[in-house]
Parts: C-alpha cells; sequence; structure tokens
C-alpha cells in the first residue's frame, strides 16, 4: 500500500483548519475503521485520510433536558454499557446487542454506522422510530445544523452529506413516559454476528386493548431505512384482532422494495418482514 | 509515519503506513506469531488482541490508531498464572483441535474471566461472548466445556495488563 496522506485532529476547530489547506482534494472520513478497513484496498490512494477518532468534543453521552445527545465518535459497547442508554433507549441496547461481537463493538462507533449508511445498519432502525436528529459540522460555513435522521440517507451508502460535512452528534428525544413497548428484531444468517436480511425497529403507545400510536421502521428491505407510515397510520386506534395483523401484514408488504441479492431473496424478505410485523404485534398483546 | 507503542510490557517504535493493519506489524515486524490471521475481516477473531485493555480485532487496527496504545497480544500471555490453568484447561476437554483459532479463544476467554469474575454465566451468555470467534474445525462443545470449568475456578485475571 502506498504511502497516503493523513491527519488526526484533536478538535473540530483543528479538523475546520486542516479541511480548508486540503479542500480541493478527496477526502476519507475515518473513525472506527471497522468498515473502512475491510474495504482498505479499495480506497483511493489520492484521498487524505481525516482520521476523527481523537476529537474529544465527539465522544460520551449526555442529557440535556428531554434529549439525549450521543457523540458520533462514540462506540456500540460505550453505548451498551451506559446506564443513561440502559435506562432512556431500551430499543438501542437490543439492537447493539445484536451486532457484530465484543471485539467490533469495542472499535465501531455510532457515527460509522450512521454515515455509512447501510440500508442493513443496525442502529439505524431504531434512530429512525426515536425521530432520531443528527447535528452535522460543515468546515465549509464552520456551522452546525440539525437535520431528521430519514433526510440523511439518499440511498444504498449513500447520503445527503455535502464535502466535508462530519456528523457531530446523535440527538434523541426522550419521551420514556410515553411509551411503554419498543420492539427491535433482526434476521441474519445466523444467530450471532450476522449481516440483516431484513429487521423491523417499533414504539407504540396503548390504551387498554387499543393502539394509540406505533412508530415502525424496517431495514434491508428498501435502499434505505425506512418508517412504514401507511402501516402506522391503519393501525393506529385499532384493537390487535387475528384479521387486523392480517390486513397490516398485507399493508406492510406493499409499502416496502427489497431486492434479492447474495444475502437473501426479494420474496423471503417480503415474507420474513411480514413476520417480522406479526412477531411484534404478538409481543404487543402478550405486554 | 512513527509510532511509539507498548506491546506486551514492552515500548516498541516501528514505520508504518497510516493504515497497516495491526496485525501485520505484531507477525511481521514484531516477529509476535502467536496472533494469527484468518478472515482479516473481522468475522473469526483468531488476530484476537488487547489494546488499551479492550478486546479487538488486529485485523481492524490501523496503524495509525496505535500511538502511545497499549498492545498485549497471547505471546504476552503465556507467563501469567491465569494463562497455564486456561491452557490446562484446554487441553483436558480437547478444546483445541488443529488449533488456528486458539489463540483468538483463549483472549476472548481472558476477557470473559475479567469481567465475569464470581458471576455464573450461562451457556448462551457464554456462546455470546465467543461471537466474534469461529473455529472452523467447529469444537465448540468442548471449548465451552472448557471455559464453563474455569468459570467455577475462580480464576483472578487483573483488570490490567502490563500497566
Ligand atoms: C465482522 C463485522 C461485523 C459487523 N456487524 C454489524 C452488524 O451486526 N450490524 C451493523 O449495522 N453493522 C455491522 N458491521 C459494520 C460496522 O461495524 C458498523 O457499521 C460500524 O458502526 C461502523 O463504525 P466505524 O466507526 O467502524 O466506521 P468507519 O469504518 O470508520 O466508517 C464507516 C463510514 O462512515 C463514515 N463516517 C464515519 N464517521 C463519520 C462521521 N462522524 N460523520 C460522517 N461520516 C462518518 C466513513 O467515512 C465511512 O464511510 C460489522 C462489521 C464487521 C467488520
Amino acid at each position: 500500500m502506498n504511502s497516503m496522506q493523513y491527519y488526526s485532529p484533536n478538535t473540530i476547530n483543528e479538523y475546520r483548519k486542516i479541511y480548508s489547506g486540503i479542500a480541493d482534494k478527496s477526502i476519507l472520513i475515518f473513525s472506527g475503521g471497522t468498515d473502512l478497513m475491510v474495504g482498505r484496498h479499495e480506497l483511493s490512494q489520492d484521498a487524505v485520510i481525516i482520521d476523527i477518532s481523537g476529537i474529544a468534543e465527539l465522544k460520551g453521552i449526555v442529557k440535556k433536558g428531554d434529549k439525549i445527545h450521543i457523540g458520533s465518535c462514540t462506540t456500540l459497547n460505550e453505548l451498551l454499557c451506559s446506564h443513561k442508554i440502559q435506562n432512556d433507549i431500551p430499543i438501542l441496547i437490543k439492537a447493539i446487542k445484536t451486532m457484530a461481537s465484543e471485539q467490533i463493538r469495542n472499535r465501531a462507533t455510532i457515527g460509522g454506522n450512521i454515515g455509512n449508511a447501510s440500508p442493513a445498519g443496525d442502529t439505524i432502525t431504531p434512530l429512525v422510530v426515536l425521530e432520531t436528529k443528527i447535528e452535522i459540522f460543515s468546515p465549509e460555513s464552520n456551522e452546525v445544523r440539525t437535520i431528521p435522521i430519514k433526510t440523511l440517507f439518499s440511498g444504498p451508502s449513500a447520503t445527503t452529506l455535502e464535502k466535508g460535512e462530519i456528523i457531530t452528534k446523535i440527538i434523541i428525544p426522550l419521551r420514556k413516559d410515553e411509551y411503554i413497548f419498543c420492539y427491535f428484531r433482526k434476521i441474519g444468517q445466523r444467530n450471532a454476528m450476522t449481516i440483516t436480511k431484513a429487521s423491523l425497529s417499533a414504539i407504540a403507545k396503548c390504551s387498554d386493548t387499543k393502539i394509540e400510536w406505533i412508530k415502525l421502521a424496517t431495514g434491508s428491505v428498501s435502499p434505505v431505512v425506512k418508517r412504514m407510515s401507511k402501516t402506522e397510520e391503519f393501525l393506529k386506534g385499532k384493537e390487535l384482532t387475528p384479521a387486523v395483523i392480517n390486513k397490516a401484514k398485507e399493508i406492510i408488504a406493499n409499502e416496502i422494495f427489497p431486492i434479492t441479492d447474495i444475502r437473501s431473496t426479494k420474496a423471503f424478505r417480503v415474507l420474513i418482514t411480514k413476520n417480522l410485523l406479526k412477531d411484534c404485534l404478538s409481543a404487543l398483546i402478550k405486554r | 509515519m512513527n509510532i511509539d507503542l507498548t506491546v506486551n510490557g514492552k515500548s516498541v517504535s516501528v514505520e508504518a503506513e497510516p493504515l497497516d493493519r495491526l496485525l501485520d506489524i505484531l507477525r511481521d515486524k514484531l516477529g509476535l506469531t502467536g496472533t494469527k490471521e484468518g478472515c482479516g475481516e473481522g468475522e473469526c477473531g483468531a488476530c484476537t488482541v488487547f489494546m488499551n485493555n479492550k478486546l479487538v480485532n488486529s485485523c481492524l487496527v490501523p496503524a495509525m490508531h496505535l500511538h502511545n496504545s497499549n498492545i498485549v497480544t497471547i505471546d504476552g500471555m503465556r507467563d501469567f498464572d491465569f494463562f497455564k490453568l486456561i491452557s490446562k484447561a484446554y487441553e483436558e476437554n480437547g478444546a483445541v483441535q488443529c488449533g488456528f483459532c486458539t489463540p483468538g479463544f483463549v483472549m476472548t476467554t481472558i476477557n470473559l474471566l475479567r469481567n465475569s469474575s464470581r458471576k455464573s454465566l450461562g451457556d448462551e451468555e457464554i456462546k455470546e461472548a465467543f461471537a466474534g470467534n469461529i473455529c472452523r474445525c467447529t469444537g465448540y462443545d468442548k471449548i465451552i466445556k472448557a471455559v464453563r470449568q474455569l468459570l467455577t475456578m475462580n480464576i483472578r485475571v487483573p483488570e490490567r495488563f502490563y500497566e
């Protein structure tokens, strides 16, 4: 491997200064490297690597009012061990527990999982149902902007980030008292260390026997992680009878756009998404 | 670039490219060949080492992340008393077949013993802890038996190595 140019800023301000000096070159933002190192031979040798993993401002988990702010370079294991996340965002814990291994979770960051923009990114479906906001820093304007996570993705491995922009924070609204049910499940080749063929995240609030509201997002069955708004709308105010569940399964099947690839087939992905919804709604009844 | 780090308690200085892998630095530059390369993609765990006291895949750690880091490999574990007990339990339970994955399994075993001393773990929790280690001889039952035995022995593993 040829010599690649690289920088490791310690602050966001340092990042901005480095960027100004090389803005004409192609840039590779590097965090934990668990995605990038696997494909390191395909990386452009002309790209300048900027390793953001040493920027202290991008680390840590803090509660601010009714929101949790997570620094983008926080690792998956740091999230898993955080009492704040365990208490306030259990759906994220459920998702991270299914991700990779101890070895990978010690290195992989949440910002990297989002920045990688995979439709199979396992932190993304929970963050989408939680209506998470993403804070982005632009070295060109020296300003931050905040956008809803669902507008970050423009296709598989593609984001709406402009050149040089980095994800700085993941901002999750807390409405712990508002919902009492959360669900995450992914289906892969095996139980552990597996890439998602299809996944479903849900949060819901019920009153007596009826669903007051439910928020659903599917992974790996559309070009980007997607909210299932038609299914959500249909389930609103409904009692979960077998007929309602069957109808909801049909609606969700029409909301997803799966493909056949090396990991699974289109037909199987439709089938397991319907079954995941049934599993989720059954868990909601039993609750 | 020049990198200063500590490996198995010794300060070393190596010349490397930013994206060179820790695995290659260990094996080719430092001669520490106990650490193995299996898949090279973070799936199999044969290259598992401790970096700043955390379990990582050395095939996915780039040289540029190694400045002032503390690395402990399987070769650095041999002199600890707990290593002899692990080695004995693996032998007695037939947990080593071809042996290629063993260094990685032993590193994860050390991590498990360190984190779960005095805790009783079920087979499911043991299996989950080894999600990042693959054995192609598929001797998992025997490995889990060895680990279960070790967990009952109240073995003391330090929180930090070589510090
Ligand atoms: C063996 C193995 C198992 C895995 N299992 C899973 C799994 O179960 N589920 C899952 O979802 N993923 C899995 N992954 C993928 C990977 O570990 C995760 O996507 C991880 O969270 C990536 O984080 P990172 O810090 O390592 O990213 P990096 O490799 O550093 O970066 C990934 C991408 O994000 C960009 N990026 C990183 N940080 C930022 C930022 N702050 N702002 C903007 N862009 C940024 C980078 O430019 C790059 O394009 C697995 C990977 C391996 C090797």
